[in-house]
């Protein structure tokens, strides 16, 4: 949103069609952009302090109502870093928690400390402790390896087949196309936590078999996005020149396709990292995560409820963490959609009619 | 036109088929036992054995699966293994919660997602949308029953405004149906927020506002009606949050309702009754997907042009 109206102003600024980002098309040496993003660069410096000197000192005829633009423009783009900033911040924490909870936590997180069942938030328990005496925030710090690795497992196996299944089809199109979509029909057809509720039903609750159900659900979004990518791509001329010169599809798909459709997928990827997260605590909630002695932010809620009237501490504050975890590794990865997927964006003008994804539709 | 429904119908048919063949094999043929589960951890084999053939498990996957489509094609979804009841007599049973607290909540979620769309777009760029809209982030981030837990805490422990405990009023439907609502209303109200500001920017909106029209009647006759065809065919991943969050709002709030029914089942190691549940679940959502198709034909009249055309 805040970047959105950033690209306008640039747009405005050196009409600069929604395309890859300024910086990006700048890394090309002498390419048209090239001398506008030095230009945009030179007159960096005196965005940053908007002071009037600045504005006289800009190289443009600069007018008042110019002059607000920009300094808007620097304002906002502050706010816009302090948000990135503040996840980038967040989401080094969690990892932190989840590769050293020792350096993090003050107590063992089974460590029962028998005055302080169910006491709230004081100086020796700061996020309080719950029905078993154990302090909750310790019990947070902990619990942030199983999110994470569950998150990111479920992310990596789900894009994994996801895009393998989405460039085939795409790349291969016909019947192997129409194959894979009708899959992909059907296997959205079964609302997500159901099919994960039946998959654990079949094996039983483990840590394999969450990331399984999390990875299965995700599967035809990368699948769908990436088909159309690959379809897109197909038919341009590097595609056609390499297959001409006998390259393999295997090498094809690897060396050509791929590479065009890594920008969406990371995309995905990272905004599905929430998602799994999400999914993996509702799971857990309902009795089919992992429930041995790991802790977990679903299933410690799950546990708290219980003493809801008694202990606010004990749901509040494990709910709290997750909450945070999924808002930064969101921001994080709308952030990479604006900067790697400009098409993407709801109205940041049309793109030209020649882009591949045009073609496809 | 008729065409086109009646293969889009077929498409419909065939995808229902194709879950039911889906769940059939993770159920039936993924390693874990269904005759261990049932006969429990510590069993004796024979016993396990026993529970194999009871309820013909030992039979050859490709026999099972004709059986099981045969009986589903007769309406029979199975019998619980552990209430020996018919599948779809607890099913049908437990349905009109489920409908009730999903429409309620769809209803819900249009008004707040409309509405709350509308306000955003109208006052775009300004502190009242940035608002919304980080409300709307916080919100998709939020697990749907930690939100609930949060507003049992402060609406019934801390403020006792509602009960949750079902005492023959409505009132303790608030907090399920508004929770449910406002999870699923936020990618309505980005979708309406989103499509209003696009719409405002088109040629016609330029035209109309050329030839005099009000600032008001614009954007809530001309342009809203525009925003609001992608927002119909939203509801098929509505309906997809619907199903999934009433699982767990169910349970949370420990109402009746065919979700609750799942996860109990799943409890009791009750498969027949899991794959009704999921199934029946699967077969409203390809239904709701197949309605919105059509409507969309019905009240837009592109897309029958296009039909024409093509």
């Amino acid at each position: 949103m805040i970047e959105r109206g950033l690209d306008r102003v640039r747009e405005g600024d050196g009409a600069l069609p929604a395309g890859v980002s300024l910086e990006a098309r700048a890394t090309r040496p002498g390419s048209v952009w090239s001398g506008l993003a030095r230009r945009l660069e030179r007159e960096a410096p005196s965005l940053d302090d908007a002071g009037p000197a600045a504005s006289a000192d800009s190289s443009q005829p600069g007018s008042n109502g110019e002059a607000a633009v920009r300094r808007a423009r620097a304002r906002r783009l502050s706010l816009a870093q302090v948000l990135l900033l503040s996840s980038f911040a967040a989401v080094a924490f969690f990892i932190l928690c989840a590769l050293v909870p020792e350096w993090v936590a003050p107590y063992a997180p089974t460590l029962m400390h028998g005055d302080a069942v169910l006491t709230g938030p004081s100086a020796e328990h700061w996020l309080g402790a719950d029905q078993f005496g154990r302090d909750v925030f310790s019990l947070v710090v902990y619990g942030a390896r199983q999110s994470l690795l569950v998150g990111v497992s479920a992310v990596l196996v789900g894009c994994g087949v996801g895009v393998s299944i989405g460039l085939v089809a795409g790349y291969f199109g016909g019947w192997v196309d129409l194959l894979a979509m009708r899959l992909i029909d059907i296997w959205m057809a079964v609302p997500n936590i159901l099919l994960a509720i039946a998959l654990s039903t079949a094996l039983g609750p483990s840590l394999g078999t969450t990331i399984l159900a999390v990875s299965v659900a995700s599967v035809p979004r990368y699948a769908r996005v990436l088909r159309g990518r690959a379809l897109a791509v197909r038919g341009q001329m590097f595609v056609l020149a390499a297959r001409a010169s006998g390259a393999s599809h295997l090498a094809i798909l690897r060396g050509h396709i791929l590479p065009h459709c890594i920008a969406p997928a990371l995309v995905l990827a990272t905004l599905g990292v929430g998602n799994a997260i999400l999914m993996a605590s509702g799971l857990s909630f309902l009795g089919l995560g992992v429930n041995d002695d790991r802790p977990d932010w679903g299933y410690q809620l799950t546990q708290a409820r219980a003493y809801l009237t008694v202990a606010w501490w004990a749901v509040t504050f494990p709910g709290l963490a997750l909450t945070a975890l999924v808002i930064s590794v969101n921001l994080l990865g709308d952030a990479l959609r604006r900067r790697l997927d400009p098409h993407g964006r709801a109205h940041g003008g049309n793109p030209p009619a020649t882009t591949p994804r045009e073609r496809a539709a | 036109m008729m065409r086109q429904l009646l293969a889009r119908v077929f498409a419909s048919i065939s995808v229902v088929f194709g879950a039911v063949t889906l769940l059939f094999l993770i159920l039936n043929w993924l390693p874990g036992d269904p005759a261990t589960l049932i006969a429990g951890q510590d069993a004796s084999a024979e016993m396990i054995e026993r529970v194999r053939t009871q309820i013909g498990l030992g039979r050859p996957i490709g026999e099972q699966y004709r059986d099981y489509i045969a009986s589903l094609l007769r309406g029979d979804l199975g019998t619980s293994y552990v209430t020996r009841e018919p599948v779809l007599d607890r099913i049908s049973s437990q349905f009109p919660a489920t409908l009730s607290l999903t429409l309620g909540a769809s209803l819900v979620a249009v008004v707040v997602g409309v509405g709350l769309g509308v306000v955003s777009a109208r006052y775009h760029g300004r502190w009242l949308d940035q608002l919304i809209q980080s409300a709307a982030l916080a919100l998709v981030s939020v697990p749907a029953f930690w939100l609930g837990i949060l507003s049992i805490l402060v609406f019934s422990v801390w403020l006792g405004w509602l009960p949750v405990l079902d005492d023959g009023t409505f009132w303790p439907s608030v907090l399920p149906v508004g929770c449910l609502g406002v999870f699923v209303s936020v990618p309505l109200l980005r979708l309406v927020r989103d499509g209003l500001i696009g719409t405002l920017s088109e040629p016609f909106v330029m035209t109309l506002r050329a030839k005099g029209l009000g600032e008001r009647r614009l954007f809530f006759v001309h342009a809203l009606r525009n925003a609001l065809i992608p927002a119909v065919s939203l509801l098929s991943v509505l309906i997809g949050d619907l199903l999934a969050g009433a699982v767990i709002i169910e349970t949370l709030f420990a109402r009746q309702g065919v979700g609750r029914l799942a996860v109990e089942a799943i409890g009791s190691k009750d498969l027949p009754m899991v794959q009704g549940a999921i199934l029946f679940a699967s077969t409203g959502y390809v239904l709701v997907n197949l309605l919105v198709d059509v409507a969309i034909v019905a009240i837009d009249p592109r897309t029958r042009a296009r039909a024409r055309g093509a």
